[in-house]
């Protein structure tokens, strides 16, 4: 975005003669990239490694370092290499970076292509794929550094007819095709690179340029019509031929992708951007990537053993089998400690630092804020349970064998909507206080007390009467645990959901109260 | 473009704002001042609509600040007085998404956000983390982002505390220059800078409007004519007194035989020739006669302290103010 701001002198003049000229405030120093060569260096070493041991393995030479030493050294030579060309902006290091990438898009297209090795397009899954997604690796830092204009352009420009390309190939064909083999894994992989591709090349053209608003605004349009055909097809297709799995449902997330992609870069709509900031301030802190690498690590710990388990000569093979994986008292014990990790910051700090004033100064209101808040968490919180649906793909690809996927359907539902109601309380005891400690006190009693419904119940359940069963049917309803356990089976229990996503609505209510009330205070 | 009509708050048992009622005109300038405590930061921010007020009317832009409150918000840049901002957030990116907030137009963004940044002499470190910034830049980023959206009414809170000297005169410039085009009602309590960019002064006292008035007028108004002269005392404030135009004389303490008074006419006549003529005639040696303007500083004092002693001396302090308004004006 910050590439669209070019210096104009028109600008400059207009200020008129009244001002010096403007210093910085302190003198910078212009570091020689060392670390950066230094590892470039290398890396380059690396990659002729791993490179030549592929080589040689691909020619029948059986000894050595052998294939599994030489792709490591491979991929940890590129990823130096990339980083070199990342803090490097000299005009030869650019310039051979972005030789490179060139020469990858080149190489994947004639992978694509060409029919080396059988027909044509046979190479593409996983060797002209990877080619174009390193080349769009190695396109970005050029881009990034290139100063002078022409290549710039040529750059950019490129990265948006590949991602165009490659998203138009990825929903008309996977789309049109007959046998529905295309879309799967081919179309897929495809547009998902085009995401990528077609990103940066707005980021790069900026929103503010008429072209790159555009560009925004045609992604979600075409997210939006491939989302609608796929959803229209779905309720159309007859009851023996199932077009919804997995065709229409993968076209509609790549669809819902394209607009999501669209709205956050191109919307002006305040909340979307309120939301985005928001979105983003969870990145610039280092809590955020902690939470997430911890529950990746204890997802990948239940993955392996749930692994184990299967391929263990005993194992019961019970559908639903992914109910051994996703149930555990360890992932409820993590989004205790989750929730309040994520929450306490949200409103306030805000108030400590004193930024809601000068918010709620602009023209926005106390509810936007509230939701955009909301929003941001609760987009993060799905966030960190993506691992553990992308571990099963793993399985599926790796073991051949289908197995029962409507428990992850229905444990993502049940993530977003227990998710809501405790992020809305998070944010409910945030906007309580100006300190961050009070207000992840406070969320972690609170959950700590929904678990704790859950030990009443199972107390009341010993006990015998009328008045404990009565007791047991509510407790039942408010108790997230039972909710969990019985979703897991792949039903989904709509009054349950309802009544975790009417409490984010009640604590969505009092959170904006409390904002509010400064007005009556 | 603000009409504040009899506006109070309460904060539970405490009178904040006590009954105030003043206007600001398009294109002024506005001193707001006061002591700590004094309700100014209450009334801006009843003004900028974050608080409500208990009783009165306040309209902004031609928008009443309770019940048309986005209107108001849209046609207003406010600067709080402790400048929060994002700190992780770099100046450039905080800017733009300041400026998406208040729904300046795709097209317009950048334009606007380069002049802010030009206004405020921030280009420098557009790239900068603003928590890596000090308190004058910081300062600076928040008078950019209360401008970004070009409003026609700027509601400054102490937009000078924290600035090193140089930045003050800078910061001031900036102000004076964009009273060109902007409605500005800044709050402080360092009064030359009320002098040197103000056209319009507006104290406030536990609550109460004390004076609302014009610089310039506050300026020609109350002359005093201060003589000493070595004769007897008597005499010479009856010849004083008779002298055509004299409205008052009162003594001041000067020593060995020299008597000292301090002379005030009516309708701001300037009587020294004719007095100086009188003595002259009467043999008296005249050692001290000049005409002394009340200073901002005395108005201020006098009106905050309910003093009536008519001139409290502080020399240091107006040699200060006056070095002050010399630069910006040498400047400007």
């Amino acid at each position: 975005m910050s590439k669209a701001i070019t210096e104009r002198p028109e600008y400059r003049e207009a200020a008129g003669d009244w001002q010096s000229h403007e210093t910085a405030p302190s003198l910078v120093r212009v570091d020689e990239p060392t670390l950066g060569r230094f590892v470039g260096f290398v890396g380059l070493m690396c990659l002729a490694l791993g490179g030549t041991a592929l080589g040689l393995t691909a020619a029948g030479w059986t000894r050595g370092i052998g294939p599994t030493w030489g792709s490591i050294f491979s991929i940890a030579g590129l990823a130096c290499l990339l980083f070199h060309a990342l803090c490097d902006s000299d005009v030869q290091v650019r310039r051979v970076y972005g030789l490179v990438g060139f020469l990858w898009l080149i190489v994947g297209v004639a992978l694509t292509a060409l029919p080396i090795k059988g027909p044509a397009g046979s190479l593409f899954l996983p060797y002209g794929y990877a080619c174009l997604g390193l080349a769009l690796l190695f396109l970005l830092p050029f881009a990034r550094h290139e100063t002078e204009p022409k290549w710039h352009r040529i750059t950019v420009y490129t990265l948006g007819g590949v991602g165009a390309v490659l998203a138009a190939t990825g929903f008309l064909f996977g789309s049109v095709n007959p046998g529905g083999w295309f879309l799967l894994p081919y179309g897929a992989a495809v547009a998902i690179l085009g995401v990528f591709y077609l990103a940066a090349f707005i980021s790069f053209t900026g929103i503010s340029s008429d072209l790159g608003y555009l560009a925004g605004l045609a992604v979600g349009a075409a997210g939006l019509v491939v989302f609608l055909v796929a959803l229209v097809r779905s309720l159309l297709a007859g009851p023996t031929e199932s077009y919804f799995v997995p065709n229409g449902l993968v076209l509609m997330s790549l669809g819902v992708v394209y607009m999501a992609l669209s709205a956050g870069l191109c919307l002006d709509n305040r909340l979307v951007v309120m939301t985005r900031r928001e979105l983003a301030t969870f990145f610039y802190s280092p809590i955020a990537y902690f939470v997430l690498l911890g529950l990746t690590v204890v997802g990948w710990y239940f993955y392996w053993d749930f692994v184990m388990e299967l391929s263990s000569p005993r194992a019961r093979l019970v559908e639903p089998v992914i109910k051994e994986y996703l149930w555990g008292v360890m992932p409820i014990i993590c989004v205790i400690f989750i929730v309040p990790v994520l929450t306490m910051r949200l409103l306030s700090e805000e108030q400590r630092i004193g930024t809601l004033e000068v918010l709620l100064t602009a023209p926005i209101d106390e509810v936007s804020v509230v939701l955009s808040k909301f929003l941001a968490v609760w987009l993060f919180y799905l966030l960190l349970w993506l691992p553990w649906g992308l571990f099963l793909i793993a399985l599926r690809v790796g073991n051949g064998e289908p197995f029962e996927y409507r428990p992850l359907l229905t444990f993502y539902i049940m993530q977003a909507c227990l998710g809501a109601n405790f992020l809305a309380m998070g944010l409910f005891f945030s906007s309580l206080t100006r300190n961050q400690i009070i207000a992840a006190v406070l969320t972690f009693a609170g959950m700590v007390g929904w678990v704790a419904v859950n030990f009443m119940k199972w107390r009341l359940e010993q006990g015998s009467g009328p008045t404990s069963e009565t007791w047991v049917t509510i407790l039942t309803h408010v108790s997230f645990v039972d909710l969990w356990w019985r979703t897991l089976d792949g039903v989904l229990l709509p009054n349950y959901l309802l009544f975790h996503v009417s409490a984010a609505v009640f604590w969505l209510f009092l959170t904006v109260k409390v904002l509010e009330s400064r007005k009556w205070r | 473009m603000i009409q504040v009509d009899q506006l109070t708050k309460y904060f539970g048992p405490i009178l904040a704002v006590d009954h105030i009622s003043f206007e600001v005109a398009k294109g002024e300038i506005v001193g707001f001042l006061g002591l700590n405590g004094a309700g100014k930061t209450t009334t801006m921010r009843i003004l900028t609509t974050y608080l409500p007020a208990t009783s009165g009317v306040a309209k902004v832009a031609g928008y009443d600040v309770m019940t048309e409150s986005m209107e108001v918000r849209r046609h207003i840049g406010y600067l709080p007085e402790s400048v929060p901002l994002y700190t992780e957030m770099r100046v450039e990116e905080y800017l733009h998404y300041r400026a998406k907030l208040k729904g300046v137009e795709r097209k317009e963004r950048a334009k606007r956000i380069e002049q802010s940044l030009e206004r405020c002499r921030i280009r420098e470190v557009r790239r900068r983390l603003i928590g890596t910034l000090s308190k004058g830049y910081r300062q600076r980023v928040g008078l950019a982002d209360a401008m970004v959206h070009d409003p026609p009414i700027l509601i400054l809170d102490e937009p000078t505390v924290g600035l090193d000297p140089l930045q003050i005169r800078e910061t001031l410039n900036t102000i004076k220059e964009l009273g060109r085009q902007h409605t500005i009602l800044l709050s402080t309590h360092i009064l030359p800078e009320v002098e040197a960019v103000c056209e319009r002064v507006i104290i406030i006292n536990r609550g109460q409007i004390a004076l609302d008035k014009k610089l310039s007028e506050l300026a020609t108004e109350a002359a005093v004519i201060v003589i000493e002269v070595r004769g007897p005392a008597e005499q010479v404030v009856n010849v004083l007194r008779t002298t055509d135009g004299v409205a008052q004389v009162t003594p001041l303490p000067v020593s060995d035989g020299v008597v000292g008074y301090e002379v005030r006419t009516h309708q701001d006549r300037d009587l020294r020739e004719v007095i100086s003529q009188r003595m002259a005639r009467n043999g008296w040696p005249i050692r001290r006669l000049d005409l002394r303007r009340r200073r901002l500083e005395d108005h201020f004092v006098n009106v905050i302290m309910g003093d009536h002693s008519p001139f409290p001396s502080r020399p240091a302090a107006r040699e200060s103010s006056t070095a002050i308004q010399a630069a910006v004006g040498s400047s400007a």
